[in-house]
């Protein structure tokens, strides 16, 4: 398993670390770079639309060890990344794709904001805990009833915290890769929810045209039943039927009508913008689906892994199991130790007479003893976590592969047979009507079911693209 | 044997069959649908109906058929009927027509007419390609019981692949029919029947022309292509000789001459048949020749389910005369039931928003019916797939808006001596109908 293959190598960067700390030598501290190229190309592509750097650009050192942890991104290059610098703002109003919904979400939406500042929260909190050692001073005037002052001044180093700066910037280096894998994370389920929203507000203004068609022909049906009716042929009672099937048609429409403003103001929403913004010109209809993904075992079990390499929530997790070895590691070293200062002091006599010397400040307290304790408890829970997760996506990616492939065989067998019988269905009617074989009403009637079948084609259109969006969100996709 | 030699000009495949001596059904056009053998069986010395001569009698004319040629043996007059799956076309030469798979005698349906004398022996042998068992019934002969042909009463049932042979003598003259009495509602609405004509000894009722047909109904419906034998009233073809109008023969006759039309009925329907022009008079049925004091003139005749019927009259006055079942719907070909009445529905405007939904739709129907061959004639209104329209047939003077069971008596001073027809009748002067005005408001002064 990747994990523990993660965790042996966390393992050996921490004795590598600790080795450092003992012995005194310099250690190379990894800097951010390696972090930015560990983020998949989504994560980096939101950190750039939220002008957020992500922290330590300059170019460090490598690590000694960890770089196994971020290695194989699978998804490649957003493809929002493409449309997304060409066409803010600057082309004329146009049909409005996945792509160009997600970028007006990350450019409009408070979410993609928030996500921003956690993440950026989040860096600041990692910087301050790897912060340099600290100095400290202090200076008495200590004045007696007669005679000259006593004047005292110290200045000392605590030790630990200098001595430990190689080891915490090694650990900073950890929690910021989690950091930015864990925004990563968020922002491609902000993606998602907004490619999900859009295929909804689509598919269900796609239903909400057929259905509306539907009740066009019944009311076309509705009124030549009127006609009949007029010229004694069709009696009050047979005209009313057709009434009544023409209402129930129109009620269909108005209640799709109603979903479809739903899910555009969904998507508005989330797009951070009014529904009625000429912005959100959608698509008539959802492109074609996917490829449907392979029924045999041995593809999905290559799913499986793609998915255990490229999730960033696991990786986040992973990258959170190194950051707490190290840091249990330290607190463990330490706990032993009492805290010293070393520094010198001055200190000049009421009689003037000056003396100065090395001064060396020692505290221990059974507290210490405790923090190591959380600290390797930490550790157990994160690795835990981790190991939960990456069962989690397992199956996760079992049950969305298996309910893609279902919603496409249902999506293909509604448009590739069903639409397409009731096509010939309909045209059969025409032809029997031609022939006076069947009523003028029988064609219309076939007409009405051709256009409610749509609806329900369109629906399984829908609940495909939705089932495929979930699937790449399983796999941890830039979709 | 003009008759023959007409229907070949006139493209029939089966006039060709006929006189080649081959009994090949008429092919249809589909050929997904299975070919039956031939009869070679059937090429007897005398192809010439010996029979109707011996009698002095003129030859049966079987519309669209043919009698079936026999041979003389070991003092019997022999035939040979074969029962199998075939081909048929209900309306041969005619675009669109109905095809289907049916059961038939020697190739057809109605099989080939019998013609026999009235004391002769007869000895026919039967053999069955049919994929079930099946017998014949001789509908009308007086005969021993054994030869009645009922499966199960009188004689077990002939197993498929067998040949059976029916002998017996007869002993009464007149029209009669053959059909199968096993399995007879599947296998007669499938297409196994026949007529069995009886002439008499001696001539004294001698005939010039001697017509034959057998009425039938048919459920074949749109885009299927076998009857169903299922249905037991709503019928949709209604044929003579299994044939529709307007691919039915016209029966051609010189004037003055007697005509006979000889009509037997194995529908489920009666029929009320209807000859303009003439009184005929009933001169027989099934059960033989009725006696002359109860002739009487008529021009319409019921022919009732399982009967026959003699018709004759002279032809004394020339023209086009239609004979055809006076049942309105008996001449039109398939039509649905519990459609809404189009007449006087104003629907031209909503017509046009109907076709932006549905390409295609037409309104028809506001001032009648007969736009309706208009339209299908002129291909703007597509049917249903092995599917003719309900009017058919184009005359001297415009459309016919006819179908089933109606065909015409062509009575001329000559006839083509190749027995060809003689194209339409031309109204001498003065004797047809004429227009006096076109004001609607016309009045008489
Ligand atoms: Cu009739």
């Amino acid at each position: 398993m990747k994990i523990f293959d993660v965790l042996t190598r966390a393992r050996t960067a921490l004795a590598l670390a600790g080795l450092m700390a003992l012995s005194g030598c310099a250690v190379s501290v990894p800097r951010e770079a390696e972090v930015r190229t560990q983020l998949p190309a989504t994560a980096r592509w939101a950190a750039s639309v939220w002008g957020a750097a992500i922290p330590g650009q300059g170019t460090g050192d490598e690590p000694s060890d960890g770089s196994g942890v971020g290695s194989g991104v699978g998804s490649g290059a957003a493809p929002a990344e493409a449309s997304v610098g060409a066409s803010v703002g600057t082309s004329p109003p146009r049909v409005l794709t996945a792509e160009g919904a997600v970028r007006l979400a990350f450019g409009e939406n408070p979410r993609a904001r928030l996500l921003r500042a956690e993440f950026l929260k989040e860096m600041a909190a990692v910087d301050a805990a790897a912060a340099a050692g600290g100095v400290s001073w202090s200076w008495s005037r200590l004045r007696p009833e007669a005679g000259l002052a006593q004047l005292a001044l110290a200045l000392s180093v605590p030790l630990e915290d200098w001595l430990t700066l190689p080891a915490r910037r090694r650990q900073a280096y950890w929690d910021r890769a989690a950091a930015a894998q864990r925004a990563g994370w968020e922002t491609l389920q902000l993606e998602h929810e907004v490619r999900i929203a859009w295929a909804t507000a689509v598919g269900m203004a796609q239903r909400s045209a057929e259905l509306a068609t539907a009740a066009e022909v019944a009311g076309l049906e509705a009124e030549l039943s009127s006609r009949y009716h007029d010229a004694g042929s069709l009696s009050r009672a047979d005209w009313h039927a057709h009434e009544l099937q023409s209402g129930e048609a129109l009620s269909a429409a108005a209640e799709a009508s109603v979903a479809a403003a739903i899910a555009r103001a969904t998507l508005a929403t989330l797009l951070g913008l009014p529904s009625t913004d000429p912005r959100l010109l959608l698509p008539e209809q959802l492109p074609a689906l996917p490829q449907i993904p392979s029924a045999d075992t041995e593809r999905t079990a290559a799913l499986a892994a793609q998915a255990l390499r490229q999730r960033l929530d696991l990786r986040a997790a992973r990258s959170g199991v190194t950051a707490r070895l190290l840091e249990a590691a330290r607190v463990h070293r330490w706990s032993k130790l009492p805290a010293l200062q070393l520094g010198v002091e001055s200190e000049r006599e009421p009689d003037g007479e000056r003396r100065r010397g090395p001064a060396l400040e020692g505290e221990w307290s059974p507290v210490r003893v405790a923090e190591a304790g959380l600290a390797t408890a930490t550790v157990n829970a994160a690795q835990a976590q981790a190991e939960l997760l990456a069962v989690q996506v397992v199956n996760e990616v079992t049950l969305r592969t298996q309910a893609y492939r279902r919603a496409v065989e249902l999506a293909n067998l509604q448009s590739e047979r069903l639409v397409p019988l009731q096509e010939a269905k309909l045209s059969e009617s025409l032809k029997r009507y031609n022939y006076m074989l069947e009523g003028p009403f029988a064609p219309l009637e076939e007409r009405r079911h051709g256009a409610a079948m749509a609806a329900r084609a369109s629906e399984w259109q829908l609940a495909a693209w939705v089932a495929f969006q979930e699937l790449q969100q399983a796999l941890g996709d830039a979709p | 044997m003009n008759f023959t030699r007409r229907q070949l000009l006139q493209g029939g495949g089966l006039a060709v069959a006929a006189l080649a001596g081959s009994t090949a059904p008429a092919v249809a056009a589909s050929s997904s649908l299975p070919k039956s053998a031939p009869h070679p069986l059937e090429n007897f010395p005398d192809p010439l109906a010996p029979a109707a001569r011996k009698a002095g009698q003129a030859p049966v004319t079987t519309l669209n058929g043919r009698s079936l040629p026999a041979r003389w043996r070991d003092g019997a007059r022999e035939f040979h009927l074969v029962a199998e799956e075939i081909e048929h076309d209900f309306a041969p030469g005619q675009a669109g027509s109905t095809r289907i798979k049916a059961w038939g005698y020697n190739g057809t349906t109605p099989g080939p007419t019998l013609e026999a004398v009235e004391g002769e022996r007869v000895r026919i042998y039967l053999t069955n390609r049919l994929p079930e068992h099946t017998s014949i019934h001789w509908h009308g002969l007086l005969l021993p019981a054994g030869m009645d042909g009922v499966s199960g009463l009188t004689q077990a049932p002939i197993p498929p692949d067998e040949t059976w042979v029916y002998e017996f003598e007869l002993r009464n003259h007149g029209t009669f029919l053959y059909h199968p009495h096993a399995d007879e509602l599947l296998q007669v609405a499938t297409g196994l029947m026949g007529m069995f004509i009886v002439h008499p000894r001696g001539s004294e009722d001698r005939v010039d022309r001697d017509f034959a047909m057998l009425l039938h109904n048919w459920s074949v419906h749109p885009g299927t292509y076998r009857p169903d034998p299922s249905v037991m009233t709503d019928f949709n073809l209604w044929t003579f000789n299994s044939v529709v109008f307007p691919a039915i023969d016209s029966m051609l006759v010189k004037r003055g001459e007697r005509v006979r039309i000889r009509i037997g009925n194995l529908s489920m329907h009666d029929h009320p048949m209807h000859l303009h022009g003439f009184r005929f008079y009933v001169t027989g049925g099934d059960g033989g020749r009725w006696p002359r004091h109860t002739w009487h003139p008529e021009v319409t005749a019921l022919v009732a389910v399982g009967q026959t019927r003699d018709l004759e009259f002279v032809a004394d006055v020339n023209g086009d005369w239609a004979f055809h079942c006076h049942k309105a719907h008996h001449t039109m070909n398939a039509m649905g039931h519990d459609i809404p009445n189009p007449l006087g529905v104003k629907q031209q405007d909503l017509a046009e928003r109907i076709r932006e939904v549905l390409p295609g739709y037409m309104a028809m129907g506001e001032h009648g019916m007969a736009e309706h061959q208009v339209h299908t004639d002129m291909g703007h209104m597509e049917g249903p797939e092995n599917t003719m329209p309900m009017m058919m047939g184009e005359g001297p003077f415009g459309k016919l808006e006819m179908g089933g069971m109606f065909t015409v008596v062509k009575v001329r001073d000559e006839l083509p001596k190749d027995g060809s027809d003689p194209g339409w009748y031309q109204h001498p002067r003065g004797t047809q109908v004429r227009r006096v005005s076109q004001d609607p408001a016309f009045r008489l002064k």
